[in-house]
């Protein structure tokens, strides 16, 4: 299982599932669902903060805790 | 839900995501017809105005701050969510704004909203964007609901928006068909409790099942009773919550799709790449931020001293002006050092508060903040604060007051109480003066490895004041409770030329903010203070009553015999460990007011006429002897001690009047006042004990 901090910069995938029920439902809400396609941007305070792209549309900083709990495609 | 039409204008709130451009819009529609108050039980604005449809038709349009869904993840969050199933004022009509580049993210709490029942307008936001086709009529088909094409900052649209507003207040149409259709198990529980949870819609009451824990205007009981059934029949809460999003965005989603063209890299977004490249860079990111700071700073400094000196020289003028009019009595000097002295305490942070909003303003308009708290999350994080905490406490090396009130939008309540609480260790630059003034008899002139010694030593007492704040914030983290998790999730917004009415409506919010809050609670101190200083037990306290007013001549006394002095001797047992005597007592409790009176209450004391002469002031303190023993008083241990009490003591009453105001409690600043005099206290016998 491969998770959303193990990005690649400039690496785009897709959502697969999320592990953390809390934040999958406050990520729901702001548009980032299972399927979304996700690149990441850049890591930010040495790599504590990431900063995605979602559907190609608007960008989200996430913490490292939380990105941790998306899981997305690929190994 | 129209009953009220005869007694009290129709009520149309304004609802949608963070990011809209809701709050343009609002300012578009009401202009100076708004009013600013607070939700109850927490520090959100609350921003209603008036919007006038036609000549005999007015409306109360209803702000609400900006919300993903109606699954709060925050007390703040939580008002979206009251307004709707409380008992408040239900909405006759909801206009619900969407940035139409964000549309498919956007739709979620509209499509929670239409279920509750309200008629529901759409207002598609920045239609006039670049790269952007919307078909318009495939929406109002698919939610069945009205929608308006508009944008808050040229204006298109509005007149078609007004309209439909009318149309709807005069025929609501809201859709009895749900938007989401309920689980078994969800079904089966807002049946059971139809006829308990008074809310009409079936939706409404799903959410009071969900909400039911902090819902407070329900009864215990049915608190109690909703949280047994939800156990019983095994409702997760959360799960339901997901399994309800992903459903509409099912639905929504194919739709938005077919009618939303958006151009590659349209709608600003290759812009915010190319600018978000150096930005948010992990080196010159950080050089960019505190470049933007150190501009604010200079700002600050350089903008606000004429009008502050402006407001002093005018409130002095005024003064003179009433004394030279008036006999004297102490109904002037009340007048004079009482009444006008603390409203210029109050008139003189309005350029400060005012040029630091301004600046706060733009940067939030332009989108630049969400990157910067981004940025500094990590490291604020790791001492108990939030990300958008930087900014405050780099706005304290300029005044503690605005950079408090700058805290409002940090949501999570424990990391907010956190800044207010250590903004004000930030060396602010009312202490300048008092470390001038004082320095001189600390550390002689001279260099050091080529740095100037008296400078180094300014510099040290800054960052004992950044350490501290660091320090106090850990600590605080450790011992505040708190239930409420903490996220970052913060979406970056694409750049946007700041819109000019939003920059003048909130530097006019917290500017009245400011003086309408805390300029009760500064006014009464200052008279308290001026009470203190003007009067005492002896011989020439003034005889009452109107007779006397007119004979009355003013031998006010000395301030060594006024309430102030007798409080400043009565505590000199306790500050002597210290190293101060009791005219450095009278002068901390005269720089209660605010620190800078330090210089002026000297000047006084030793009968210096031009409070400006700091020259005058220096050599009266460095030739003064101890009354008992005969030493200088200004010794190297003395005026260290002093100056460590000056960087920690809470010695300023504005900062408490808006900390009260922020905190909605005395609590919060007694606590303050405690923490930071204590301090102090501890700060300064330690240094003077092993200076000395």
């Amino acid at each position: 299982m491969r998770k959303a901090s193990e990005l690649h910069p400039n690496e785009t995938t897709r959502i697969i599932s999320f592990e953390d029920l809390v934040i999958a439902g406050k990520l729901m809400s702001m548009g980032i669902l299972p399927h979304a396609r996700i690149e990441m941007v850049r890591r930010n305070a040495l790599g504590q903060t990431l900063i995605y792209r979602i559907n190609n549309r608007f960008k989200i900083a996430l913490r490292r805790d939380e990105a941790q709990t998306i899981i997305v495609e690929g190994i | 839900m129209s009953q009220h039409r005869n007694t009290s204008p129709p009520l149309v709130i304004l609802a949608g995501n963070p990011n809209s451009g809701k709050s343009t819009l609002f300012n578009f529609l009401t202009g100076l017809n708004q009013h600013v108050g607070n939700y109850p039980g927490v520090t959100v604005d609350k921003k209603t105005g008036t919007l006038r449809l036609s000549a005999d038709f007015e409306v109360t349009l209803l702000d609400l701050p900006g919300a993903y869904s109606m699954y709060p993840s925050s007390k703040d969050e939580r008002v979206v969510v009251r307004q709707f199933l409380s008992d408040e004022r239900q909405p006759d009509l909801i206009v619900y704004v969407a940035d139409v580049s964000q549309l498919e993210k956007q739709i979620l709490l509209l499509t929670q909203l239409k279920d509750l029942g309200y008629p529901v307008i759409l207002a598609l936001n920045m239609v006039d964007m670049q790269g952007v086709t919307i078909h318009a009529d495939q929406l109002e088909e698919h939610f069945n609901i009205p929608v308006v094409p508009i944008s808050g900052k040229t204006g298109i649209g509005m007149m078609a928006l007004k309209l439909q507003i009318s149309h709807m207040l005069q025929e609501p149409v809201s859709s009895s068909d749900p938007y989401y259709k309920f689980s078994v198990q969800e079904k089966k529980l807002t049946t059971y409790f139809k006829d308990k949870i008074p809310y009409p819609s079936p939706y409404g009451k799903l959410l009071t099942l969900h909400h039911a824990e902090w819902l407070d205007h329900i009864s215990t009981d049915l608190r109690k009773e909703i949280q047994d059934k939800n156990k019983e029949e095994r409702f997760n809460s959360i799960q339901s919550q997901i399994s309800e999003t992903l459903s509409r965005y099912d639905r929504f989603t194919p739709v938005i799709r077919r009618a939303l063209h958006l151009d590659e890299g349209g709608a600003g977004m290759k812009i915010t790449d190319r600018i978000d490249r150096w930005v948010m860079h992990p080196v010159f990111g950080v050089v960019v931020f505190f470049l933007i700071m150190l501009l604010i700073f200079q700002a600050i400094f350089a903008w606000a001293a004429v009008p502050m000196d402006f407001i002093e020289s005018t409130m002095g003028q005024l003064g003179m002006l009433i004394r030279d009019s008036f006999p004297a009595g102490w109904i002037i000097d009340l007048i004079c050092d009482g009444l006008l002295a603390g409203l210029t305490g109050i008139l003189v942070f309005i350029p400060q508060i005012a040029i630091l909003f301004f600046f706060i303003g733009i940067l939030e308009e332009i989108g630049y903040m969400a990157r910067a708290v981004s940025m500094f999350d990590v490291m604020m994080r790791r001492i108990g604060l939030n990300g958008r905490s930087i900014v405050a406490l780099v706005s304290g090396g300029a005044c503690a007051i605005p950079a408090i009130m700058s805290t409002r939008n940090i949501s999570n309540w424990k990391e907010r109480l956190i800044t207010i609480m250590v903004t004000p260790f930030i060396s602010c630059s009312a202490r300048i003066p008092v470390y001038a003034i004082l320095i001189g008899f600390a550390v002689p002139q001279g260099r050091i490895f080529g740095f100037e010694q008296q400078g180094l030593a300014l510099m040290g007492l800054y960052g004992i004041g950044i350490v501290t704040a660091l320090l106090a914030a850990y600590i605080l983290k450790q011992v505040i409770k708190s239930a409420d998790r903490s996220f970052l999730m913060m979406e970056l917004p694409i750049y946007r030329q700041p819109v000019g009415k939003n920059l003048f409506f909130l530097v006019y919010e917290k500017t009245k903010a400011f003086v309408v809050g805390a300029g009760k609670i500064i006014l009464i101190i200052s008279l308290v203070l001026w009470f203190l200083a003007s009067f005492g037990p002896g011989p020439s306290v003034p005889v009452q009553g109107s007779d006397a007013l007119n004979t009355y001549t003013p031998s006010r006394p000395a301030l060594e015999d006024s309430y102030a002095g007798i409080l400043g001797k009565a505590i000199e047992p306790v500050i002597e460990p210290l190293g101060f005597d009791w005219k450095i007592g009278i002068a901390l409790i005269c720089s209660f007011a605010a620190r800078e009176v330090f210089v002026g209450t000297m000047a006084t004391i030793y009968s210096i006429e031009d409070d400006g002469d700091v020259t005058s002031i220096r050599t009266s303190m460095s030739q003064d002897r101890n009354s008992r023993t005969g030493e200088l008083i200004y010794t190297t241990a003395t005026t260290w001690s002093l100056l460590i009490f000056y960087v920690f003591a809470m010695q300023c009453m504005s900062t408490i009047a808006i900390v009260k105001r922020e905190t909605k409690s005395w609590k919060w600043p007694a606590i303050q006042f405690a923490m930071m005099t204590g301090l102090a206290y501890l700060g300064s016998l330690v240094v003077y004990q092993v200076l000395s």
